[in-house]
């Protein structure tokens, strides 16, 4: 029951990966990024509940934080500031990338299918689907033109390895949760700031591709 | 240790209220004081001895001091060096305030790298390596041109994708070794983990060690994920271009190696040494190629890191204990020429502002001891004797022939001369020549390079009875077991 409750959320988390692959504008790609990290919290937060660890509130509450709200907020506050006219640009379209990206998800569960994690373990379906969800944000972020797509892929990336984190090994030690936050946050903020740079510097308005940037 | 930690963390925030003359002093007295700190060191783990501090989370062996010393010397000429080339810069019109935060982010891009080698836990490792991307990559963008944010976006964005993929593989280590030592903190000790490493389960190590080859790999500058590598390498300012050559990628690869030990010891030393073949060749292959392809001598000498690191990693996957102890022979001295060269190329590049091979000419001309200096360095880099280099490629050759792998080193070594014929052509046209400039060399950018200098031909011809006990009981813990 519990543990079908955690896949129900992995599974989610996935779906919403998806959905940010087929997404064609910017500000619907940060607000399913932001429910997506709402999504991985609530399975800290309910795998805190099953353990009764105070730690994993720590680091729900800290995704919460984070993730929902700061880093979505510093993403929304840069896409104003560019004002991008076209939207999000991709090397491969919208729909061969489904195509592709669903092949990649079978594979995965294909593969994990014969790991025998043994151990004690919540779930064993949330191993395939946290791979899943970081090659979903591998695509993304090879796949994309714009510096701020890629960025959101990697977040993307980042939250799939965040559910792997919690759902199978109950979370790593706190100091560690909380340094990888730290980074992952200051990491966001720096790489917000070069776009920031890119802006300044190229002045045509649709040349702020990184494709652009490759002479 | 947590001296050397503390120091540069206070360092780094105090420098900010100072005045800049005082702190181009301050910072060759700061580097002084850990390089005599990490000296001390030396003798507290010579023989098998594991030296702790701060409840178990620091900790020196054989294997880490062997890199922080040289870590440290390197740091102490570049902040010599750095005086010179920033007032260079400043007369060149560059703001006061940018030296400043230049200091600013080096000062923590050192402490990150001493996290990295001292720390005893593979999660506080994984944060300061992130560390260390984030601490150099405004250092990247630093001149603010457009190919240096364009180098700096890349530079971000590989490296937090190859750490993120890293962080995979610590969690699977850490999957792998609770369910022997419980949960919390001391299940991700490298101490705690190597004692009860007979019950790890080895498809999971098998997993974590895929992942920590690729995800570190990428700091690393090893070959699928190198292509932030030159771009970095060539924008940022020159120190910190020898820095990261020099230790940054070293303390990567080490990550790596404490793994590859945790790993051989469940007996997956096949599978982990080939998979350490197959990634050194490759990357000495691509290297060679592109170096022969150069037009711009910082990007050369980037590429020449990545070959000399596709080298250590193919020595290491050699497996017999000469090859170890030859792969980490090469560090050492690899940190020290790249050092040297990046010091003396990066003369040319505030002189000239250029760094095309061939709009430069007449070097011995317009800067004779500069060019003195790159030719000896050139000398080193490529494995000529007397230098130190040579000592260690003639050990990984003749390890790897002890081991019947003809067909590989054969490869390896043409890959070699084309690597040498390449950098000869290429630095020739910078050297020879006729030019009417004459350029004003600064000393305090000359000292380092002789310092550098003599310590290389030193290992080249000697080597001393400490080096050589910490060198044996480096491999001893790589080794212990496996081999």
């Amino acid at each position: 029951m519990f543990s079908d409750f955690i896949e129900l959320i992995g599974a989610f988390v996935l779906v919403l990966a998806i959905l940010q692959i087929s997404s064609d504008r910017l500000f619907f790609s940060v607000k399913v990024y932001a429910l997506q990290s709402f999504f991985v919290a609530l399975s800290i937060f309910v795998i805190g509940l099953y353990s009764s660890s105070n730690d994993l509130y720590i680091s729900a509450f800290l995704t919460l934080l984070i993730k929902v709200i700061i880093i979505p907020f510093t993403l929304f506050e840069a896409i104003k500031e560019m004002k991008i006219k076209r939207e999000i640009e991709t090397y491969i379209n919208i729909t061969n990338s489904l195509m592709i990206i669903s092949s990649i998800i079978i594979i995965s569960f294909i593969l994990t299918r014969y790991i025998d994690l043994g151990g004690e373990i919540i779930s064993k379906k949330i191993f395939p689907i946290s791979l899943s969800i970081i090659f979903v944000g591998a695509f993304i972020m090879v796949s994309r033109k714009k510096p701020i797509t890629q960025l959101i892929g990697f977040l993307t990336l980042e939250n799939g390895i965040m559910l792997a984190a919690t759902s199978v090994t109950y979370g790593m030690p706190l100091i560690v949760e909380i340094g990888i936050f730290f980074d992952v946050i200051v990491g966001a903020t720096m790489a917000t700031i070069i776009i920031h740079h890119i802006n300044e510097t190229v002045d045509d308005i649709d040349e702020r591709t990184v494709e652009n940037f490759e002479e | 240790m947590i001296y050397i930690l503390a120091i540069e963390l206070i360092w780094a925030f105090v420098l900010y209220f100072l005045p800049l003359k005082v702190i181009y002093r301050a910072q060759v007295i700061v580097s002084i004081v850990l390089l005599g700190i990490s000296f001390s060191l030396i003798h507290k783990v010579i023989g098998e001895n594991i030296f702790f501090e701060l409840h178990k989370y620091l900790f020196v062996d054989s294997l880490n001091i062997l890199i922080a010393v040289p870590l440290f010397f390197l740091f102490f000429t570049v902040s010599i060096y750095s005086i010179g080339y920033m007032q260079k810069e400043v007369l060149h019109g560059l703001e006061e305030k940018k030296v400043k935060i230049f200091y600013f982010w080096m000062n923590l891009f050192i402490f990150c790298m001493s996290v990295v080698l001292f720390s005893n836990n593979f999660g506080i490792i994984w944060i300061a390596i992130e560390g260390t991307t984030l601490s150099t990559t405004f250092l990247i963008g630093f001149y603010h041109t457009k190919d240096a944010i364009k180098a700096s976006w890349q530079y971000i964005i590989i490296c937090s994708f190859g750490i993120a993929l890293g962080l995979f593989g610590v969690i699977t280590l850490y999957f792998a070794s609770y369910s022997l030592l419980g949960e919390g903190m001391p299940s991700l000790d490298w101490t705690n983990i190597i004692n009860v490493s007979d019950g790890l389960n080895p498809l999971l190590l098998k997993i974590a060690f895929v992942f920590f080859l690729v995800g570190f790999g990428t700091k690393a500058g090893l070959a699928p994920m190198h292509s932030w590598l030159p771009d970095a390498h060539s924008q940022s300012p020159t120190p910190i271009s020898a820095l990261m050559s020099g230790v940054l990628l070293s303390s990567a690869l080490y990550i790596i190696l404490r793994l590859k030990t945790i790993a051989n010891r469940v007996g997956l030393i096949t599978f982990t040494n080939h998979l350490f073949l197959f990634i050194g060749i490759l990357s000495i292959f691509i290297a060679a190629i592109a170096i022969i392809r150069q037009t711009d001598y910082k990007r050369l000498l980037a590429y020449s890191s990545m070959e000399h690191m596709g080298l250590m990693v193919f020595a290491f996957g050699i497996g017999n204990r000469l090859g170890i102890f030859a792969g980490l022979l090469h560090m050492i001295n690899h940190v020290f020429a790249k050092g040297l060269m990046f010091s003396s190329v990066g003369s040319v590049l505030v002189n000239f502002h250029t760094r095309d091979i061939f709009s430069i000419k007449g070097l011995y001309k317009s800067m004779p001891l500069t060019a003195i200096f790159i030719t000896l360095g050139l000398l080193a880099i490529t494995g000529t004797p007397p230098f130190n280099i040579f000592i260690s490629e003639f050990f990984i050759i003749t390890s790897a022939i002890k081991e019947g792998m003809y067909f590989e080193i054969i490869f390896v070594s043409l890959l070699l001369v084309i690597i040498f014929g390449g950098f000869l052509y290429l630095f020739s046209q910078m050297l020879m020549g006729d030019t009417d400039e004459v350029k004003k060399e600064d000393f305090r950018m000359l000292v380092p390079m002789a310092l550098l200098i003599l310590v290389m031909l030193y290992f080249g011809v000697t080597m001393p009875e400490d080096f050589k006990a910490i060198l044996n009981g480096a491999v001893n813990i790589i080794s212990a077991k496996g081999v």
